[in-house]
């Protein structure tokens, strides 16, 4: 087992620089403008601009910059400076960070919890009204795309310009230490609009996958022994929920992709929205610097994941 | 109970599934009485009933959407009328059904000991030690070598 958790979190430092390697090539070998032009403001001269790409780094070789700055992240995790504000990427992350650990950890579990728990009420209730309507609002989630729930939902709750006005809207989020109460109802929207696709994708996928469950030979044999249905009801969700753990750490990723666009909506101040502005702006190191971090974090959930699943599967730990 | 008094008598037992192409009998009638102490065979080709005959009186064919009619009769009750609850306290307990395959009519999650202490702790009210010297008694009984060692595997 250890053996097996050391071999995975190699691969996960190669694939690292591979995430790396790519961005660059995305983000400077294919420009999508000169940041140096960007910054020097209008009608720049010549010179400014070359001093500005000397103050850059921009005046090195492609490689040279990569090496540079791998060198950076793995030895001093140095994820460089904002061609814009001069502030270290790092702290610029790390200033933002707290939003979207509150925003996609609070949507993730609320994405498992409501997602698994309907999908094992729509099962046991197969056909009846309750299953029917939510496996009909699951559909018209499944369809409707994020930011356009959020702006929905900012629209009809929100208690500057909403129809009902509820819960705090755009711009109202407060740090969970400074006042616990207001980061909760701040953040209870972008919670279930960044919920909602998962929510509903996984209420689908445990319903189908426990229907399939509760009709294998071993819950036959666990009802024929005698249990009471409630038992064999959770022998029936141990064995359905096994495949969809795997599925999970594909999801950070769906998560971390909502988490741009609600920030942005919501006007959140986290990484996404940070990762959003430097797109806009050509800050590359900000832009790199959040891909990264997004790429770790996928990275680790898949690594936790597994091993989790290891140990909830016997079959798959032997062998 | 005297001898020669049937266990169970099963009376022009129908078992029909409504399907998209029409209803399906399961059994058509079928009636034979078990005595007490006595071995009943039923043979039949596949499909032919035997199967959903015995989960019937189990009453485990009622959530597949099973037409049933004629009667069970155990104890003195008709097990197609009595009620889920007390269905469950005669399954595992007073009628027990063994399933051919045991790989896929055992849990895979679960070890094998754990599945059968649970059969006995459906119906008594024994510590989980006693219950699992149990498993390990029924799996000696059946001649299982290694019992001890076996109640600590998954069924795989």
């Amino acid at each position: 087992m250890t053996r097996y958790i050391i071999r995975r979190l190699l691969w996960g430092v190669v694939l690292l620089i591979v995430v790396c390697a790519l961005t660059f090539v995305f983000f400077r070998v294919f420009p999508t403008g000169d940041p140096a032009v960007l910054r020097a403001g209008r009608d720049p001269s010549p010179g400014l601009i070359r001093e500005i790409r000397h103050s850059l780094g921009l005046d090195h070789s492609t490689l040279d910059q990569f090496w540079k700055y791998i060198k950076g992240v793995f030895l001093h995790f140095d994820l460089g400076y904002s061609y814009y504000s001069r502030q270290s990427v790092r702290s610029l992350i790390f200033e933002r960070l707290p939003a979207t650990l509150s925003l996609t950890i609070g949507a993730a579990v609320l994405w498992v919890l409501a997602g698994l728990s309907v999908g094992i009420i729509s099962a046991l209730r197969r056909h009846s009204p309750i299953d029917r309507a939510s496996m009909g609002t699951a559909l018209l989630l499944i369809s409707a795309p994020e930011f356009w729930l959020g702006l929905v939902a900012l629209l009809l709750f929100s208690q500057d310009i909403g129809k009902f006005p509820i819960l705090p809207g755009s711009g109202t989020y407060v740090g969970l230490t400074s006042d616990p109460g207001k980061w909760f109802t701040s953040l209870v929207m972008p919670w279930i609009v960044l919920a909602s696709t998962g929510v509903a994708i996984y209420a689908r996928l445990m319903r189908g996958s426990l229907i399939e469950t509760m009709s294998e030979d071993y819950i036959r044999t666990a009802r024929a022994k005698g249990l009471p249905e409630h038992r064999v009801v959770r022998q029936g969700v141990r064995a359905s929920i096994t495949p969809i753990a795997t599925l999970l750490p594909l999801e950070i990723g769906v998560l971390l992709g909502g988490a741009v666009l609600i920030e942005t909506v919501f006007n959140i101040p986290g990484v996404g929205r940070l990762a959003y502005n430097a797109i806009h702006a050509s800050d590359f190191p900000v832009v790199q610097g959040t891909v990264l971090l997004a790429a770790m974090f996928i990275i680790a959930a898949n690594i936790v994941v597994d091993i989790i699943y290891a140990y909830l599967d016997p079959r798959v730990r032997f062998s | 109970m005297s001898a020669g008094e049937a266990l169970l008598r099963v009376e022009d037992l129908h078992v029909e599934f409504p399907s998209e192409d029409g209803i399906v009998h399961a059994v058509d009638g079928i009636t034979y009485q078990v005595l007490h102490g006595k071995t009943l065979g039923i043979v039949g080709e596949s499909g032919s009933g035997k199967t959903v005959a015995s989960l019937t009186t189990l009453g485990l064919t009622r959530r597949m959407g099973a037409r049933i009619s004629g009667r069970i009769l155990f104890g003195g009750r008709d097990l197609t009328r009595l009620p889920e609850d007390e269905l469950r306290r005669i399954r595992g307990n007073e009628i027990a059904m063994i399933f051919q395959d045991p790989l896929s009519s055992l849990h895979p999650l679960y070890k094998v000991g754990d599945q059968l202490a649970e059969a006995v702790r459906a119906h008594r009210e024994v510590p989980k030690a006693k219950a699992r010297a149990r498993a390990v008694e029924l799996l000696g009984l059946v001649g299982i070598p290694d019992p001890r060692g076996r109640v600590d595997g998954y069924p795989h």
